[in-house]
C-alpha cells in the first residue's frame, strides 16, 4: 500500500459514517464502500465482491431504534486493503481480519453515541438564544466526533495490518482459522434473527419457509423468490380489500361456505 | 371530484409554505437528522435543524414565541427517516394553523406518532425493501456483476430526493386528518410488504447461511453428518437449525445482538477445534 493509499481509506472510513448519519447515499453501503475501496486499490471487482459478501452478513442487519451493530463497511475497507489485491486471499481475510474487526466495531458506534452526548450539551446551550447557526455550528460537530471513531481504528489497521496478517497466518492454527470461516457461515443467520424480530412473524411463518424451500429445494433465485412473494402480497391485498367489501354483508360469507362444501 | 381538487389547491394557496420550502426542509432533515446521535436526545437536535428555518418564519414578529418553539422542537425525538417526513408535515401544519398555541398539540403528536411510524417504517424500509434490494445486490455482486448494487443506489437516491418529500407534503396538506387514515392503509402496507420481505428472507436463510457439520467417528466407524444425515434429507437444515437457534436466544437470557455475536464466534471457535462443524 502507498501513503496516498492509506490516507484515501482512511478518509473514507470517515466519509462512511458521515454519510450513514446524513443523507444515506453512497459509501453507507457496504458494497458501495468495497467498490470505492477496490477503485482506491485498483480493482473494483475485488472491492465488488468483498462488499457483497460482507453485506450478506450485514442484510437486515440496521440501526433500529438506536441499536449497536457490527460496522461491516470498516470491515470491507480494512479487508479489500488486506488481500493484496489476489481475488483468492478473499475470503481467508475476511475470515482472519474481517470477521474479528466488525465484531470490535460494535463497540465503536457506542463510543461515538456516548461522545455525541457533549455535543447535544452544547447544543442545548445555545437553544434558548435561538441562534440557528450556532445550533449547526455545534451539531455539526458530531461528524467529527462519528468520522474519528471510525478514521483512527482504520488507520492503525492499515498500518500494522499487512505485517500482521503475514504473522498472524504463521502463527494462526488451523483449527481458529477454520472456526472463523464457519462464524462467517453463521453470521447472517444472526443479522437476519434482528431483522425477523421487526418482522411481524407470528401468524406469517409459512411465508418464511415458502422462501426456504424454494431456495433450499429449488435452487430459486432471489428474483424469482421476490417475485413469487410479490404475487402472494398482491393476492393477500386483494382477498383483504374484497373482505373489507363483504364484511357488512355476513349473510353473503356464510353463502360462499356453503357453496365450498 | 373536481371539486375536491379545487378545493385542495385552494387550502394549498392559504398555507404559509410552498412545495419548494418543505422540499427544502426535507434535505434539512436528511442531513442533519442523527449528526450528533446521543442515547439522550437522540435525534432532537436534528429536528430542531430541520424545523428551524420554518419557526423563523412563523413567529418572525414574536420573538418569545419563536424561543418558546425552539425550546420545544429540541426535545426527545427518534423516528424512522422516511416516516418521520410525514411527521414534521404534520407539525408544521398544525403551527401554521394554529401559531403558538398549537405547539402543546405539534409536542403530542411528534411524541405519539414517532413510536408506531418507527415500528412501521423500521418494518417497511429498513427491512423489507433493504432486504429485497440487499439480496439481489448481494447474489449478483458474488458475481462480480454491477446491476444489483446499481438498483440499490437507485433506491438510496430515490427515498431523500422524491420519497421524503412527497411524505413531507402528504403530512402538512392533509395535517391531523391524516392520523385516521394513514393507518389504515400503513398496516395494509406493512402487511403485505412483509409477505414478500419474509418470503426473501426465508430464501436468503437458505442461501447466505452456510454451515456444514463434520465426521464422526467411533474407532472404525465413520459417519459423515453432513453427506450421510443432511444432505439425505435436506441440504441446508443446517442452515434452519442456525437460524432458529439464534431466534430462540436472540433477546433472552439478556443476549443482546452484540453478545450473540462474539458468542457465535466463540461457538464456531470450539465446535471447528472438536470437529463438530468444518468449513
Amino acid at each position: 500500500m502507498t501513503t496516498i493509499q492509506i490516507i484515501l481509506l482512511t478518509l473514507l472510513s470517515g466519509l462512511i459514517m458521515i454519510d450513514f448519519m446524513s443523507a444515506h447515499l453512497t459509501v453507507c453501503n457496504t458494497i458501495t464502500t468495497g467498490i470505492v475501496a477496490g477503485v482506491i486499490m485498483g480493482n473494483p471487482t475485488l472491492g465488488l465482491i468483498v462488499g457483497a459478501t460482507l453485506q450478506s452478513y450485514a442484510l437486515g442487519l440496521n440501526y433500529f431504534g438506536g441499536a449497536s451493530i457490527p460496522n461491516y463497511q470498516v470491515a470491507s475497507i480494512i479487508v479489500v486493503a488486506l488481500c493484496g489485491g489476489n481475488l483468492a486471499n478473499v475470503p481467508e481475510t475476511i475470515a482472519l481480519i474481517g470477521i474479528p474487526v466488525a465484531a470490535l466495531t460494535v463497540q465503536l458506534d457506542v463510543v461515538g453515541r456516548v461522545l455525541n452526548s457533549f455535543w447535544q450539551h452544547q447544543v442545548d446551550a445555545v437553544v434558548p438564544t435561538g441562534n440557528i447557526h450556532q445550533i449547526m455550528l455545534r451539531n455539526a460537530g458530531g461528524f467529527l466526533t462519528w468520522s474519528l471513531t471510525r478514521m483512527i481504528p482504520v488507520l492503525i489497521c492499515l498500518l500494522i495490518g499487512p505485517s500482521l496478517v503475514e504473522q498472524l497466518n504463521q502463527i494462526m492454527p488451523v483449527w481458529l482459522l477454520n472456526g472463523l470461516s464457519i462464524a462467517s457461515g453463521v453470521f447472517p443467520a444472526i443479522g437476519f434473527t434482528i431483522l425477523l424480530k421487526y418482522m411481524p412473524l407470528k401468524g406469517n411463518i409459512q411465508y418464511l419457509i415458502l422462501g426456504f424451500i424454494l431456495a433450499a429445494c429449488f435452487n430459486a433465485s432471489t428474483i424469482a423468490v421476490a417475485a413469487i412473494g410479490l404475487a402472494i402480497a398482491l393476492f393477500v391485498y386483494s382477498l383483504d380489500k374484497n373482505n373489507k367489501k363483504l364484511q357488512p354483508e355476513i349473510g353473503f360469507n356464510e353463502e360462499g361456505d356453503n357453496y365450498d362444501e | 371530484m373536481t371539486n375536491e381538487v379545487e378545493m385542495q389547491k385552494n387550502t394549498i394557496v392559504n398555507k404559509k409554505f410552498s412545495d419548494q420550502e418543505l422540499y427544502r426542509i426535507t434535505w434539512r432533515w436528511s442531513l442533519f437528522l442523527a449528526t450528533i446521535w446521543n442515547y439522550e436526545k437522540m435525534e432532537a437536535a436534528g429536528y430542531l435543524i430541520t424545523m428551524a428555518p420554518a419557526l423563523d418564519k412563523l413567529y418572525k414578529d414574536n420573538e418569545s414565541a419563536r424561543l418558546h418553539a425552539y425550546e420545544v422542537e429540541s426535545q426527545f425525538f427518534n423516528c424512522e427517516t422516511n416516516l418521520a417526513a410525514i411527521i414534521f408535515g404534520m407539525d408544521l401544519a398544525v403551527q401554521d394553523e394554529f401559531g403558538e398555541d398549537g405547539l402543546e398539540m405539534a409536542q403530542a403528536i411528534k411524541t405519539s406518532l414517532m413510536g408506531p411510524f418507527s415500528g412501521i417504517g423500521d418494518t417497511l424500509f429498513s427491512s423489507v425493501i433493504d432486504v429485497i434490494f440487499g439480496s439481489i445486490a448481494v447474489t449478483t455482486g458474488l458475481q462480480g456483476n454491477y446491476i444489483g448494487i446499481l438498483l440499490w443506489e437507485v433506491w438510496m437516491f430515490f427515498a431523500p430526493f422524491v420519497l421524503r418529500p412527497w411524505l413531507c407534503r402528504l403530512g402538512y396538506r392533509e395535517g391531523l386528518k391524516l392520523t385516521t387514515s394513514l393507518n389504515d392503509s400503513l398496516s395494509e402496507l406493512t402487511k403485505c410488504g412483509s409477505i414478500l420481505g419474509l418470503t426473501v428472507i426465508g430464501a436468503m436463510i437458505a442461501t447466505m447461511v452456510n454451515i456444514k457439520f463434520g465426521t464422526i467417528n467411533f474407532g472404525q466407524f465413520t459417519f459423515n453428518v453432513q453427506t450421510q444425515l443432511f444432505d439425505a434429507i435436506m441440504p441446508k437444515a443446517g442452515s434452519a437449525i442456525v437460524a432458529f437457534l439464534c431466534y430462540k436466544f436472540l433477546d433472552k437470557y439478556g443476549m443482546k445482538s452484540a453478545r450473540l455475536i462474539y458468542i457465535a464466534i466463540l461457538i464456531c471457535i470450539l465446535f471447528s477445534f472438536f470437529g463438530i462443524l468444518t468449513v
